[in-house]
């Protein structure tokens, strides 16, 4: 397995790297990189399964790298890795494409869970991410477009996580199975990665990556 | 000079008006003369000389550079026969009979004037040459416009340019005395122009007694334009004398001038040119003064260089040419309409100074002033060449001319006329922003700034002065209309507006009233920001009360545990309130308090995702009254603590495979219970010391708030073991907000 860790403190780095090895086992290939400038480049040579990418970043913004690569490499799984961002800015990632996100002050064994469940397809969503996910789709939908609104089933999960309950509880709840409660649950990402699409295209022209698809 | 209700562009226009119709009048008279249409020159022998004919003239041609012996009225038959000939000498063509140096040679000039009037009158005229020729030529009734020489439109134009700039300085500075005087030297200097022009430009001569009148005003002109320049030096810009002195001295002038007219003087010389070179000296010494007392004001002394030197220039040129020839016994040999041209000079070198040195306290501004009323006026002049067009009978068709008029002048001229005279008009919706502007303003600054922008916007005054004490409490409008004082407000300082709408309007008592209802919206403005920062500032403090009691107590916590388990726990709560308080999203976070399903949502997926990393299955089910309960924050974070804590010890202790939580009410407050399945509290008690000191905790922090902490085993049909917590807290103080 090919990963991506794009993350500044050093530390943080390699415990993350020691998490990925406990996560996944031995079989990895792990490049890491510390700037917005290094992870850029990496995405350019190389093609990886998965990326873990730290928002805030000596030189710059950790979502270009992950525009990148969303343009370059739409099959890899993203996961965005922070600590104190505002919800806001989790939005924003998700929105940019990312398939989920860890917050890096969780014990180990909460971390590992969770990168196994989102390697296996569970999106991650925690109460507080759900309701500004709701408050984004209020504020952005236009209801012309039927493809920037949620579902009403999609709207009763996202308003079951919300107040917090699991994906198990919300399958329970509804009287579905887990995977289809995680299938909404992406349904909702790729809204989101919908209405900012184009503002991420325009990312890529600016970073000059169009032209190597 | 009870003008003062009117704005200065209304008393400068009125003015013109009134300056034009006086020198479309004199020309008019000028004109309405009997005309031969010849221009005499006098010889190097003392007799005259026709040197030009012009195109309309009823002379023959080939009378051109001949001798003009006499003129004499009547056919050339009777040669002379009829009596009324007048032999014509050189001295008939003075411009100025002031040149004459005695009174005798003045009234025989005036005799003879007279007489050359008396034939120039008569249907026939005949013009006896030296070569014996008689050429007889009925003159025309009207002289041409375009005959007038250029000197007398030079005369003109010292009189109206003098009068222009001198009322330019009065409109704007009415109550300054040394303006005043200039705005008499303007008139003087007019009326001693306006009569030179007329006589010194005649064809041959004026009726005597209409050329004494002109002469004698010419005189009064000439000399009390020597006195209003007394009075302009004495006042600017120092006062040398006192207010009451002038009027005397100027009587005393007039007195002086009807001596001279009256012939009572001994002779020209002395009656006249004597006179001007007195008022000259007398000027050169306030001059003088002035300048002594400028020393040590570099600003006033340019001031009074400034106009002292445009003085020089302009009289000094013009008494040279006038007054010292006479003086000296000689005859002038310069045209005296020369000397008005230095006149130009004076008046232009004050306007220039204005522009320069801020003459008379006026300064760049004030040339819009001009600008506006010359753009006027060359409507008005457009105007009048448009109806000349079109009463010419050159546009072919009456049809064509309206349609141009319709779809062409009138269209364009509108256009111009609001691009020129009409002040943009701000909108009134960006009046508001600019007080929005003021009252949002970041800095001090920029609020100063600001605030002069908005009255600059609001009343576009010429010019804005910061008021010095005493500022007035409400808005004032002062200078009769010509100033509106704006009073400050707080930290902005009071302000002077000079001239409304640059000079086009007079402040009104209706300007005062709008000036106080924005300074009250302006006020209430000021106040909403004022508790917005005042909400700032509450936040801010909220927010450092938050990491002081929850961040900095765990991480103090964190840094003095020995156990690392417990340090890593308490730095990751440490993390996880920083977020809360980062993503602003703390329950009750603004004195409101936060819906339990809300805040124990967050809790319950925390604790969800600890326990499902460990293999415990957490099943929380919550009745729809407690997931409406009100939870105030202090309550929210007190079972955020004591549920991570209860999680942690079946994590570390009690080997449990489910816990199951529920929260209901009880007397309107929340009531959580916490059952594991694990090995229950008998044994863990014993076996761990530390989680009995995890449970002092709980009921601490429980009762700290009023509420209750119970401590039991599960019930449960299998078998005794794992434990049970309950929770409770009372109902919030503030009822049922929601």
């Amino acid at each position: 397995m090919q990963i991506l860790v794009l993350e500044d403190i050093p530390e943080t780095r390699d415990w993350l790297i020691r998490i990925l090895a406990k996560a996944f086992g031995a079989d990895l290939t792990i490049e890491a990189a510390a700037t917005r400038a290094d992870g850029l480049a990496r995405v350019r040579k190389s093609v990886f399964d998965l990326a873990l990418i730290d928002l805030g970043l000596p030189d710059g913004d950790g979502l270009d790298v992950l525009r990148a690569l969303k343009i370059t490499q739409p099959e890899t799984l993203t996961i965005v890795t922070t600590i104190l961002a505002d919800d806001a800015y989790i939005v924003a990632a998700l929105s940019a494409g990312a398939e989920g996100y860890l917050l890096k002050d969780q014990p180990e064994d909460v971390l590992i869970h969770q990168l196994r469940q989102q390697r296996d397809g569970v999106p991650a969503l925690s109460p507080r991410i759900a309701r500004r996910i709701m408050e984004h789709f209020r504020f952005t939908a236009s209801p012309d477009d039927d493809a920037s609104l949620l579902t009403d089933r999609e709207a009763e999960v996202l308003g079951l996580i919300g107040r917090g309950f699991r994906n198990a509880d919300v399958a329970n709840d509804l009287g579905l199975t887990e995977n289809t409660v995680a299938g909404y649950i992406k349904a909702v990402y790729r809204k989101l990665n919908i209405s900012s699409r184009a503002e991420a295209s325009w990312h890529a022209n600016r970073l000059g990556l169009l032209w190597k698809r | 000079m009870e003008y003062r209700d009117t704005p200065p562009i209304r008393f400068l226009g009125i003015g013109l008006v009134v300056l034009i119709l006086m020198v479309g009048l004199v020309t008019w008279i000028n004109l309405a003369r009997p005309w031969l249409g010849v221009r005499f020159e006098p010889t190097s022998a003392g007799a005259v000389e026709i040197a030009a004919i012009a195109r309309q003239s009823p002379l023959a041609r080939e009378a051109m550079g001949a001798t003009v012996v006499q003129i004499a009225a009547g056919g050339a038959t009777g040669g002379a026969a009829d009596g009324a000939s007048v032999p014509l000498i050189a001295t008939d063509l003075t411009d100025e009979p002031d040149k004459l140096i005695t009174y005798e040679a003045y009234n025989d000039f005036l005799a003879r004037q007279g007489r050359l009037a008396g034939v120039l009158a008569a249907p026939e005229v005949t013009l006896v040459l030296a070569d014996g020729r008689a050429l007889t030529v009925q003159p025309l009734p009207k002289r041409p416009l375009a005959d007038l020489p250029l000197g007398y439109w030079i005369q003109i134009g010292a009189g109206t340019i003098g009068i222009l700039v001198a009322g330019w300085v009065l409109a704007l500075r009415p109550n300054d005395l040394a303006a005043r005087y200039l705005m008499l030297t303007a008139v003087a200097l007019a009326l001693a122009a306006f009569t030179a022009a007329t006589y010194s430009s005649r064809e041959l001569a004026w009726p005597a007694a209409a050329f004494y009148r002109l002469s004698s005003l010419n005189s009064l002109g000439t000399l009390s334009f020597g006195g209003g320049m007394i009075g302009v030096f004495s006042y600017y810009r120092s006062a040398l004398l006192p207010h009451w002195v002038m009027p005397p001295i100027l009587l005393v002038i007039c007195l002086l001038t009807l001596a001279h007219v009256t012939q009572v003087m001994p002779n020209i010389s002395i009656g006249l040119h004597a006179m001007i070179v007195g008022l000259l000296v007398a000027i050169l010494v306030a001059i003088g003064e002035q300048y002594r007392r400028s020393r040590g004001d570099p600003v006033a002394r340019a001031g009074v260089r400034w106009i002292g030197q445009s003085f020089l220039i302009g009289v000094g040129g013009c008494v040279a040419i006038i007054s010292t020839p006479p003086l000296l016994g000689v005859e002038s040999i310069f045209d005296q309409s020369l000397a008005f041209g230095f006149l130009i000079v004076l008046f232009v070198g004050i306007a220039i100074g204005v522009a320069r040195h801020r003459l008379f306290d006026l300064e760049g501004w004030s040339f819009s002033l001009l600008f506006y009323l010359s753009a006027a006026f060359v409507f008005l002049g457009l105007d009048a060449l448009f109806l000349y067009v079109l009463t010419l009978d050159r546009v072919p068709a009456l049809a064509l001319a309206l349609f141009a008029v319709a779809f062409l002048y009138l269209p364009v001229r509108d256009w111009l006329w609001r691009r020129l005279m009409t002040p943009a008009e701000t909108e009134n919706d960006a009046l508001m922003f600019r007080l929005a502007a003021v009252a949002f303003a970041t800095g001090p600054k920029e609020r100063q700034s600001e605030w002069g922008t908005l009255w600059r916007d609001w009343f576009q005054p010429m010019r804005v002065e910061v008021l010095e004490a005493p500022i007035p409490v409400t808005p004032k409008v002062a200078a009769g209309g010509g100033e509106l004082l704006v009073p400050g407000l707080g930290d902005l300082p009071g302000l002077r507006l000079i001239w409304k709408r640059k000079g086009r309007r007079l402040f009104s008592p209706r300007d005062a009233e709008t000036v106080e209802r924005l300074i009250r919206l302006l006020t209430g403005l000021s106040e909403t920001r004022d508790s917005y920062q005042r909400g700032v500032l509450e936040e801010r403090s909220r927010i450092s009360r938050d990491m002081h009691d929850n961040i900095g107590i765990q991480l103090l916590g964190a840094l003095h545990s020995g156990e690392p388990a417990r340090k890593d726990g308490m730095i990751r709560e440490a993390l996880a309130e920083l977020r809360v308080i980062v993503s602003g999203d703390l329950p009750g976070q603004t004195g409101e308090m936060g819906q339990a399903g809300d805040v124990l949502g967050e809790l319950r997926h925390e604790l969800g995702e600890v326990l499902a990393a460990a293999g415990v299955v957490l099943d929380w089910r919550s009745t729809p009254e407690a997931d409406r309960c009100s939870l105030p924050s202090a309550q929210a974070l007190a079972l955020r603590a004591v549920m991570r804590e209860a999680v942690s010890n079946v994590l570390a202790h009690a080997g449990a495979t489910r816990v199951d939580v529920r929260t209901t009410t009880r007397d309107g407050g929340i009531h959580l219970s916490f059952e594991d399945d694990g090995k229950g509290p008998a044994i863990g008690a014993v076996a761990a010391p530390n989680r009995g000191n995890g449970l002092k905790n709980m009921r601490s922090r429980m009762e700290s708030l009023g509420g209750k902490f119970l401590e039991s085993h599960r019930e449960s049909p299998q078998s005794p073991a794992g434990m049970r917590l309950e929770f409770s807290l009372p109902s919030a103080a503030s009822g049922g907000a929601a």
